[in-house]
């Protein structure tokens, strides 16, 4: 493990109930890297992320996940989150009578939300309940301005621009860029990413270092993110071709490069 | 002023009752089986002992038992028989509050009977809000209290009453309540029991009798093991174009819950709805809905729903990824799940529902 690896994955299986989904992933995520993971619907990329925020109904059969050295393996999801993990959800559920402008209150430290509120066009949507009657759009910047409260070390995105119209995958892609520090040079960048997306549409706004592919939970594919993003708009997900060549290979093997 | 004690005060404010008046047109007071208080700061209202009433009007007999029958049970037929200890108050035709009146029926002997019979009557086109604030002394445990409730609400009236119990763990509670509503008329109840009482049953009836009249209750209920509810509601709507709502939010904790809402359609152009929403926290206790619709007319909209199930998980895990305990996902899954907002009610009132929310889920 680099001296800089802030999140290290390692021979990683897991198990959702009770069936094997994820199949010994391996990879590492460096301070300052946005690491972009494509893959079909039901691949396994959500499972990752949700294996790493520690969610139940997720199991880790095998291997380990480290962050900053130290395994996560056994941490509730909010002592993962008080490390400085945080995540966007896809779908995030109604929490009732809890309004948005409480939750921001309780997870949020800082002052400096109200310049968010205007730049997510979110002034008027503080007040409701959270995530109740949300469009796809109003529900993807709820997420970002929760993770801009949290301020996260190491921030995961599911699929943030499904279900959202071009204009808001431009203002969530701005916002999220400027979480990332995306303005430092790399050396200077602090906060890390796993992207998860099946279209690329938000890398427009938030450059990937690295990208991945998940295929039916192996690790396929590794390499520049606009190669593989280019590969997929022309071949699908099975024509990641190195990957497919070598797909009965990996199912023994740990990982394929591309590049 | 009435000698109590500041940890009963402070009890006293939790179920909406201030000592000090603060916010207030009014306050009733009965301690025991005795008034100890009848005030009033507002000019268009009517603030007695229903007893006072009686001696001074005439007319107080053209109400009295017109709503509640006097042999509906057992209870009714206790409060016949006793003395009028309750109160009597009326809006005069057009007076308006903004603040509520309220009132307090506060048990201090340990294992005596509290019987009370209250009269409202808001004269046309009136307005007035009332927070009936039930408690039991911080040392007592034992007791019943046992309650007649009329309201005659006439043409453009509107009456929102808000109740909050705080009884104790042996105690006994039959409130019987009805509300006879006219044209274009309003009733909103809102029923808060948070806290431990061996047993409450309530179902307060509403006579939609005007056209465009409206009915709503509302029920927030919490049970503990030991704790037995029994709530529910009936609005007869027999007004053209009238409209009914009950909303119950319930949580049981090792306790019982009954919840039974009738809503019963006679006229045409009805709208009427119902929605009963429970979680049990743990296997030990129970929630038994039953939502019934009655329609006797083609011309009516009616429709329920029922969600009876535990917490859910992503809900408490959603919390938790944002850094929050599980302890206090929880707790404020519940605080949110119990927070109905309640159209027409004075802030002041839903201030004192979401305090009362806040006090319960508190060290869950």
């Amino acid at each position: 493990m680099d001296k800089n690896t802030v999140l290290s994955i390692v021979n990683l299986h897991v198990e959702v109930e009770g069936h094997e989904v994820l199949h010994g992933i391996n990879m590492d995520i460096n301070e300052g890297e946005t690491i972009a993971i494509f893959g079909p619907n039901g691949s396994g990329k959500t499972t990752l992320i949700m294996t790493i925020m520690g969610f139940s109904n997720y199991r880790i059969t095998k291997g380990e996940i480290l962050y900053k050295g130290k395994p996560l393996n056994g941490l509730q999801p909010y002592e993962r989150a008080h490390l400085g993990i945080g995540i966007a959800f896809q779908r995030p559920p109604v929490i009732r009578g809890v309004k948005l402008s409480k939750l921001l209150n309780i997870i949020s430290d800082n002052g400096e939300l109200k310049e968010y509120y205007k730049k997510l066009d979110f002034e008027d949507m503080l007040e409701r309940d959270v995530n109740l009657g949300f469009s796809g759009g109003e529900s993807k910047r709820s997420e970002v301005l929760q993770l801009l409260a949290q301020k996260p070390y190491f921030v995961m995105l599911d699929e943030p621009e499904s279900g959202v119209d071009l204009e808001n995958i431009k203002i969530i892609g701005e916002v999220l860029a400027e979480l990332l520090e995306k303005d430092k040079h790399f050396s200077e960048r602090h906060r890390s990413a796993i992207i998860v997306t099946h279209t690329g549409h938000i890398l427009k706004y938030v450059e990937a270092d690295k990208g991945y592919t998940i295929f039916n939970g192996y690790l396929t594919c590794e390499g520049n993110p606009r190669e593989i993003l280019a590969e997929i708009e022309k071949n699908g997900f099975n024509g990641c071709k190195p990957c497919t060549e070598a797909k009965e290979l990996l199912r023994t093997k740990e990982g394929c490069k591309n590049d | 002023m009435i000698e109590i004690s500041d940890s009963d005060i402070e009890k006293l404010l939790n179920v909406g009752f201030d000592v000090k008046d603060k916010e207030r047109i009014g306050s009733f007071f009965l301690l025991n089986n005795t008034i100890v208080e009848a005030k009033l700061h507002d000019k268009g209202i009517e603030l007695m002992p229903l007893s006072m009433a009686v001696d001074k009007y005439d007319w107080i007999k053209d109400y009295l038992w017109k709503a509640v029958n006097k042999d509906k049970d057992a209870f009714t037929k206790i409060v016949y028989k006793k003395d009028l200890q309750g109160y009597f108050i009326r809006t005069l035709p057009g007076a308006k509050t903004y603040f509520p009146i309220q009132a307090c029926f506060y048990m201090k002997e340990s294992g005596m009977t509290q019987v009370v019979h209250n009269l409202i009557i808001a004269e046309e086109g009136s307005e007035l809000h009332l927070i009936n604030g039930c408690a039991v002394a911080t040392y007592g445990n034992k007791g019943s209290h046992i309650a007649v409730t009329e309201f005659f609400i006439k043409k453009d009236a509107k009456v929102t009453y808000t109740m909050i119990h705080d009884w104790a763990k042996d105690v006994v509670v039959r409130p019987r309540s009805t509300a006879v509503v006219g044209e274009n008329g309003v009733f909103i109840s809102n029923y808060a029991s948070l806290k431990p009482v061996r047993s409450t049953q309530s179902a307060p009836n509403v006579y939609l009798m005007g056209a465009n009249s409206i009915a709503k209750l509302y029920s927030i209920l919490y049970a503990e093991r030991g704790t037995n509810l029994d709530i529910g509601g009936t609005i007869y709507l027999k007004g053209e174009r009238s409209s009914g709502e009950i909303v119950s939010r319930i949580i049981s904790n090792g306790g019982n819950i009954r919840s039974v809402g009738n809503l019963y359609v006679e006229a045409k152009d009805i709208k009427a709805h119902m929605e009963c929403n429970g979680i049990l926290i743990n296997d030990s206790g129970t929630i038994d809905t039953i939502p019934q619709l009655i329609a006797k007319n083609k011309e009516v909209e009616m429709s329920h729903e029922a969600v009876v199930g535990k917490i859910a998980k992503d809900e408490i895990e959603y919390l938790m990824a944002r850094g929050i305990s599980e302890r206090d996902s929880i707790s404020l899954i519940l605080r949110g799940f119990l927070d109905i907002k309640i159209e027409g009610l004075p802030p002041v009132l839903q201030r004192s529902i979401n305090n009362a929310v806040e006090l319960s889920m508190k060290g869950l």
